[in-house]
């Protein structure tokens, strides 16, 4: 589980004339993320998305609040270790993830710098490789690959260490629709048939609405939480704070604001169905 | 107008490991229109666009915009740099002026303009792209990610280009500086209609909403071109290069294949709602 408990977080600034300028980013954060859960967050950009992932794996500790993995303390640096063995973080471009001249040594890295016996590395790098799809491209170079496998790499070289928690801060920002759907189908799978626990950080609104559940962020704060389903109901909130929400999830609002008896959908399948029982009922 | 003749481009050609990235390509984009370049990862968009303004030779072939052939060694690259602004990925990382306003006066400077004439440019490249005067003594840095990118894009369109290439111009944008920047063409569009607006999006529903013309690309040539209507009715073709077709678009075509009247070419949430609301009404269809 992770916890995070009223976490407060400022950026420190010095100015050219020697003042400190403090801007605070969280402010007041609690969220908790269970076992097996698959929670995306959603936020304008600067909204803080970014510095809570950091908190989820010690990179950055709270200024206030705590901070908890499996009731470890990220202000424990005793425990740091253990706590990023845990959670691991893919970020956005695919490119600054790779270490390596080779696919497979790049996945091998992770496991190596904490000491993994040699064949226990082989296994975790295959079958890494295989649950992402790589597995015919091992010996390939990264800079030979499109930005969806490179991103896939990145996936396989965290899930390497074999972490309870994956964190992914706009994994997909940079890729193009089928990148964009390898990568996510591929965190689904994971979390179905590995119970890997996900969180997804995202522009893309229709990524969010594949989630469990999403958090919304606004200026450091958290301002929804609920089940994607609850969450797009929200249309006016989240367009209010310059967010969005799937274009099934729009279609079907505009039509209900027409007069019409559509219910609240989020995908195009649950949208392409509500319209035509409308349909049906009226013929 | 830009024609693209025959253009191959080679990486490292004639070095061990070279790689081709463009394929014999052949374009004509006309004066004024706004074009949406898309194709998947690698499929050669920036490599294309990098030839408009001559900063890579190609390795055969020719472009000529406005009747310059910008691929010519011979041609001025000072010159060809005036005619077609190039605004690179995530350019907002290229930002290194002290203040906003220097940061866009700095292509104009360059251009040897009088002071009057920079400060007129700055002005109104900053209202095109929605920066305020307020901001003109802010430090870059002190700005969002979707203001610095339209800085960084004001820059460019301050030197006054006729031909304007993006490239993923709105990548890793929020949904609100998506818009923003989606806008900013559209306005652009308005009030410079001469102006040609190429950029490249991975994203169907922005292309839907502020192109005119589509330019598929696909392993390094051109797979399609076309109107919008024209390209994104073949949404299977574009999912088997690994692109899409809007939700409005994948909703519609559904309700269309289960025998449903609507009519063809659906492309926005606007358009699409309007068609779909008089089906549940019972209207005849009206195709407007
Ligand atoms: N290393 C840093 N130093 C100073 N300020 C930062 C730093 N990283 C982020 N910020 C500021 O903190 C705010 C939140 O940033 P971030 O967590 O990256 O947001 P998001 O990921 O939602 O875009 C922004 O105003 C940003 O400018
Ligand atoms: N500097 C480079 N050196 C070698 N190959 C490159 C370079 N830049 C791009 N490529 C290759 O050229 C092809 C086209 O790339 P690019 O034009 O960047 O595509 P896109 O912009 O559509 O993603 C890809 O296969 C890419 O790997
Ligand atoms: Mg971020
Ligand atoms: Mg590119």
């Amino acid at each position: 589980m992770i916890e995070i408990k009223n976490v407060s977080y400022c950026y420190h600034k010095e100015e050219a004339d020697g003042r400190i300028n403090e801007n605070k980013v969280l402010n007041n954060v609690s969220l908790t993320v269970h076992e097996g859960e698959f929670v995306a967050i959603l936020g304008h950009n600067g909204s803080g998305k970014s510095t809570l992932a950091k908190h989820m794996n010690g990179i950055l500790v709270p200024e206030t609040g705590d901070c908890l993995i499996d009731g470890l303390s990220t202000r424990d640096e005793k425990k740091l270790l253990e706590i990023r063995s845990n959670v691991g973080m893919v970020f956005q471009n695919p490119d600054n993830q790779m270490v390596a001249a080779v696919v497979e040594d790049d996945v091998a890295f992770a496991p190596e710098n904490l000491g993994v016996p040699s064949e226990e590395i082989r296994r975790r790098v295959d079958e890494c490789l295989k649950i992402v799809g790589m597995w015919d491209y091992r010996r390939a170079q990264p800079s030979r690959l499109s930005g969806g496998q490179k991103q896939r790499v990145a996936i396989a070289s965290v899930l390497a260490m074999e972490p309870k928690y994956i964190i992914l801060d706009e994994p997909t920002a940079m890729l193009d629709p089928k990148g964009r759907e390898e990568v996510i189908s591929t965190i689904h799978r994971l979390n179905r048939e590995r119970n890997m626990t996900v969180v997804l950080i995202t522009h893309y609104m229709e990524e969010a609405a594949s989630a469990e559940r999403v958090a919304v962020m606004d200026d450091g704060e958290i301002i929804l939480d609920g089940t994607a389903r609850e969450v797009f109901h929200e249309i006016e909130i989240l367009k209010n704070i310059g967010l969005d929400v799937p274009q099934a999830t729009e279609l079907a609002f505009m039509l209900r604001e027409d007069g019409f008896n559509i219910p609240h959908v989020i995908t195009v399948d649950e949208c392409v169905q509500a319209i035509a029982e409308a349909l049906e009922v009226k013929s | 107008m830009i024609s693209v003749r025959n253009l191959n481009y080679v990486y490292g050609a004639g070095l061990p490991g070279s790689r081709q990235a463009l394929f014999d390509i052949n374009l004509d984009i006309e004066t004024g229109d706004v074009v949406a370049l898309i194709g998947h990862t690698g499929s050669g968009k920036s490599t294309l666009i990098q030839h408009f303004n001559a900063l890579v030779p190609p390795t055969s072939g020719t472009v000529v915009i406005d009747g310059i052939n910008v691929t010519d060694k011979a041609a001025k690259k000072s010159d060809i740099r005036k005619k077609v602004g190039l605004v690179f990925q995530y350019p907002e990382h290229q930002l290194f002026e002290e203040t906003v306003f220097d940061d866009v006066a700095f292509g104009p400077k360059n251009l040897g303009l009088d002071e009057a004439e920079i400060k007129k440019r700055v002005f109104d490249a900053c209202a095109i792209v929605g920066i305020k005067e307020k901001y003109f003594g802010f430090s870059p840095f002190e700005l969002s990610g979707g203001q610095k990118r339209r800085v960084a894009i004001a820059g460019v369109i301050a030197m006054e280009p006729n031909v304007l290439v993006l490239d993923e111009p709105v990548a890793g944008l929020d949904p609100k500086g998506r818009d923003g920047i989606l806008a900013m063409i559209t306005g652009l569009h308005e009030q410079r209609p001469e102006m040609t607006i190429i950029f490249v999006s991975h994203s169907m529903e922005d292309v839907a909403r502020v192109a005119n013309h589509i330019i598929v690309m696909n392993e390094g040539s051109v797979a399609m071109t076309g109107t919008v209507a024209e390209v994104f009715s073949k949404g299977d073709e574009l999912r088997g290069m690994g692109l899409a077709v809007p939700q409005i678009t994948q909703i519609t075509d559904r309700l269309r294949a289960m025998g449903y009247e609507l009519p063809p070419h659906i492309y926005t949430l606007k358009y699409g709602e309007r068609a779909i609301a008089a089906l549940l009404r019972g209207e005849e269809r009206t195709d407007v």
